[in-house]
């Protein structure tokens, strides 16, 4: 069985109430959330930023509001996670950066989901009008996350800064306070441990 | 792995794997497909890579295609472009966004498609571009939306159709219609990837329509596509989405033509992309026959679209790419009369023919499709008639391929023995009757799994059960024969093969530890019942024990490589 076919029967479970299966749910979609926060955090204050509040809070609130989930598929599901991530990002984002400067270097802020959640019921996953990457990824997604989370610290830091952030090898370097060439063979040494993780969960 | 002092320079053999692997990552993050395309083709060794490269590209926030999209061209309503004005934004896709706007020369609304800049390579293939969205534009069909005008604006190129007010057949089935949400009213038709992998699972709240309004609009929706056949367009994009219906509840068919040009520019980055979506395209064109595509596919995705409005979900859905890709290419779907009871048989067997796996099997054209669908509205005989007794079993056995492939190898077997049995001199009646009822049994406990294995929740569980029933069985009537079983153990190599078909690595090698375990049990157990019989040497049960496990591994291989193969195309057409 599928991992998505789970994800989408827990959903399902969920939302009629199943208290275990809520459970599952959200312990199955914690490394996500975890990543997604550090990457949005990180990439806005571009420094290492402890997000686990920012997780906390997002889990919370997604835990408490799962009445008012409307979608119905796994990729709906994760668009509202990511919402209500994004809606708490920009709070969090601001709390960090003090109220004083409130303007972020970067013209465009964290847009906040303003439609409230009718907007979620239009997520760009709906099936059969979108590209069948979008709709492929949302297990991929969670797959991932959980890969990346089994990495050691340094190895996760140098592909979120390399790959996710596009930074240069001497902007990573710098970042992580190594020199070039052992920034260079810590990236090498990462990829080979994620794709390996990878390789072992698609046959699973 | 020793650890390595920090300071460290890279191995000369990791440098060369490093300089390959940071190449591939500039070329995903600058979406240059070709040059990726070349480095893979020069270091195969990154294509294990690639996936999981790709994989991580989806987390970047500017990496993500929606958020940029939304970025770009979201914050442009109230603004000028060329001759229009932008009035609001009412859908995106792959290709880019659609505005509803108002031309500004004429005072008419039209809705307006802004093609992403660097996109899908139109840029290069411009000319082909206008061609097609000429020959387009001069259709005119009640049925149609009409295409009004192609340009471009600063390099930036559009196209203009009709407004359409209402929401897509989509959205009416999703019940989105009244959610003032409708706002993909043009979805993007072009889907670029590279396998025929993620056919959409439906949600199963999704609505159905009335089985008389289904077989309406079908009518007018094969009227349209019968018109654009008549003028040399396939579509090759149908689907819910790129039907719309206005406010009288027309239905119109929309972003024809277009999908080819923009496929075709994109197809020369990577060889076997496919150009449509997933869960509504023929098999010929998922399986990648590209010179096979004809207005008989649009007949089969015509039928999907059917399909789905009548049972509320599509017709082939099932989470995993690879069963999915042979799904559509082999596998019929459930008729649709099983899962909604109430249904006509002749409206079932309309959707059905279109259905058909082969084209020529399929209405010869949509005009006589919506000729048919009349003749149902009037309830006159339609003209799809069921099929002969070979076809339905052909399409039964399609649908069952594993029920199917032990019955008849347990029949066959049951055959031959009963011929033994006839001929026979001096037939031991006990063996006979014992043998066949294990054939018997072992027919019976396969339909038991085949009917497990159709409910989602246990289909994995009955896989690996199914095995176990298998090789037990197996071994239990090998045990029944006093003569030495010889070439009888064919069989054990023949599960160990079949159990590959279901491209579960670890399933060939749960099938190929039960094989050796029957084989030895099977060993242990003639020499308890028969001591007195001759003993092969032992070498060579011990020789067999290994040709099985060979057989595992080289059957888990290809299973392997196949997995491997179908990751590497299934992320391929993600830019």
């Amino acid at each position: 069985m599928s991992d998505e076919s789970v994800l989408g029967d827990l959903l399902n479970r969920a939302r009629n109430g199943d208290q275990a299966a809520r459970e599952l749910l959200f312990d199955r979609c914690r490394n996500y959330v975890s990543l997604l926060a550090r990457i949005q955090v990180e990439s806005w204050l571009q420094a290492k930023v402890d997000a686990s509040d920012l997780v906390q809070q997002t889990l919370l609130e997604a835990y408490r509001g799962i009445g008012d989930f409307r979608g119905e598929t796994e990729g709906e599901w994760l668009a509202w996670l990511k919402q209500i991530l994004k809606h708490n990002a920009t709070d969090f984002i601001r709390r960090y950066k003090g109220t004083a400067k409130r303007q972020i270097q970067r013209e465009t802020p964290l847009e906040t989901p303003g439609h409230g959640s009718s907007l979620f019921r239009y997520d760009p996953s709906d099936p059969g009008d979108t590209p069948s990457q979008l709709v492929l990824q949302h297990e991929d997604h969670i797959e991932l996350a959980d890969a990346v989370s089994q990495l050691a610290d340094d190895y996760q830091e140098v592909i979120l800064l390399r790959n996710v952030q596009r930074l240069s090898f001497s902007e990573v370097a710098e970042r992580m306070d190594r020199s070039r060439p052992a920034v260079q063979m810590l990236w090498l040494r990462a990829l080979n441990k994620l794709k390996d993780l990878l390789q072992d969960r698609g046959d699973a | 792995m020793p650890e390595v002092p920090e300071e460290n320079q890279l191995e000369p053999a990791d440098e060369q794997l490093f300089e390959a692997l940071d190449g591939l990552v500039e070329a995903i993050h600058s979406g240059s497909g070709v040059e990726e395309t070349v480095l893979l083709e020069s270091y195969p060794e990154l294509l294990e890579f690639v996936e999981c490269l790709e994989r991580l590209e989806s987390l970047s926030p500017n990496g993500d295609p929606a958020a940029a999209t939304e970025e770009n061209s979201g914050g442009r309503t109230g603004t000028q472009f060329g001759r229009y004005e932008l009035c609001e934004r009412i859908g995106r896709g792959a290709m880019g966004v659609v505005y509803k706007a108002r031309q500004v020369d004429l005072d008419r609304v039209v809705a307006l498609k802004l093609i992403e800049p660097g996109r899908d390579g139109i840029d290069s293939n411009v000319d082909r571009f206008y061609s097609e969205a000429r020959a387009a534009a001069r259709l005119r069909h009640p049925n149609i939306v009409g295409i009004l005008e192609v340009g471009d604006v600063d390099g930036q190129h559009y196209f203009a159709m009709d407004y359409v007010a209402g929401g897509s057949l989509a959205e009416h089935l999703l019940g989105l219609e009244d959610s003032g949400l409708s706002g993909s009213n043009i979805d993007d038709s072009v889907i670029v990837l590279t396998a025929p992998m993620g056919l959409w699972r439906r949600s199963a709240g999704q609505r159905r329509v009335e089985a008389d309004r289904a077989a309406e609009w079908l009518v007018e929706i094969a009227r349209a596509v019968d018109y654009l056949h008549a003028h040399g367009i396939v579509h090759r994009d149908l689907k819910p989405a790129n039907v719309l219906l206005d406010e009288g509840q027309r239905p119109l068919v929309t972003d024809f033509g277009l999908a080819r040009v923009i496929g075709d520019a994109a197809t020369r980055t990577a060889t076997g992309m496919i150009v449509g979506t997933p869960g509504y395209m023929a098999p010929e064109q998922a399986s990648g026959e590209n010179e096979a595509i004809s207005s008989q596919s649009d007949i089969f995705s015509l039928g999907v679209i059917l399909y789905e409005m009548l049972t509320g979900r599509a017709p082939f859905r099932v989470a995993n790419p690879l069963d999915t890709l042979v799904r559509v290419i082999e596998v019929d779907p459930e008729p649709p009369k099983k899962l909604e009871p109430w249904l006509s048989r002749e409206l079932e067997r309309i959707c059905l023919k279109c259905l058909e796996k082969r084209p020529r099997d399929r209405y010869a054209s949509a005009a006589e499709l919506a000729d048919d669908l009349e003749r149902y509205l009037r309830r006159e005989n339609v003209q799809a008639h069921p099929g002969g007794f070979w076809h339905r079993f052909r399409r039964w056995g399609r649908r069952q391929p594993a029920l199917v492939a032990r019955l008849a190898a347990v029949g066959l077997v049951g055959g031959i023995v009963e011929l033994a049995y006839l001929i026979g001199d001096d037939p031991d009646v006990g063996l006979y009757l014992t043998v066949m009822s294990l054939l018997g049994v072992w027919a019976v406990v396969s339909g038991g799994f085949q009917s497990l294995s159709q409910r989602p929740q246990f289909e994995s569980l009955a896989r690996y059960c199914w095995s176990v029933g298998d090789a037990t069985l197996l071994t239990m009537i090998l045990c029944q024969i006093p003569e030495s079983p010889g070439p009888l153990l064919i069989a054990y190599p023949l599960l160990i093969v079949t159990a590959g078909l279901f491209f579960r690595v670890r399933l060939v090698w749960f099938m190929t530890l039960l094989c050796l375990l029957g084989y030895a049990a099977l060993i242990v157990a003639r020499r308890f019942q028969y001591p007195g019989l001759a003993e092969p040497p032992w070498q060579f049960p011990v020789i067999f024990a290994v040709g099985l496990a060979v057989v595992g591994f080289a059957v888990a291989y290809q299973v392997y490589r196949v997995r491997v193969l179908n990751r590497y195309f299934r992320r391929g057409g993600g830019e």
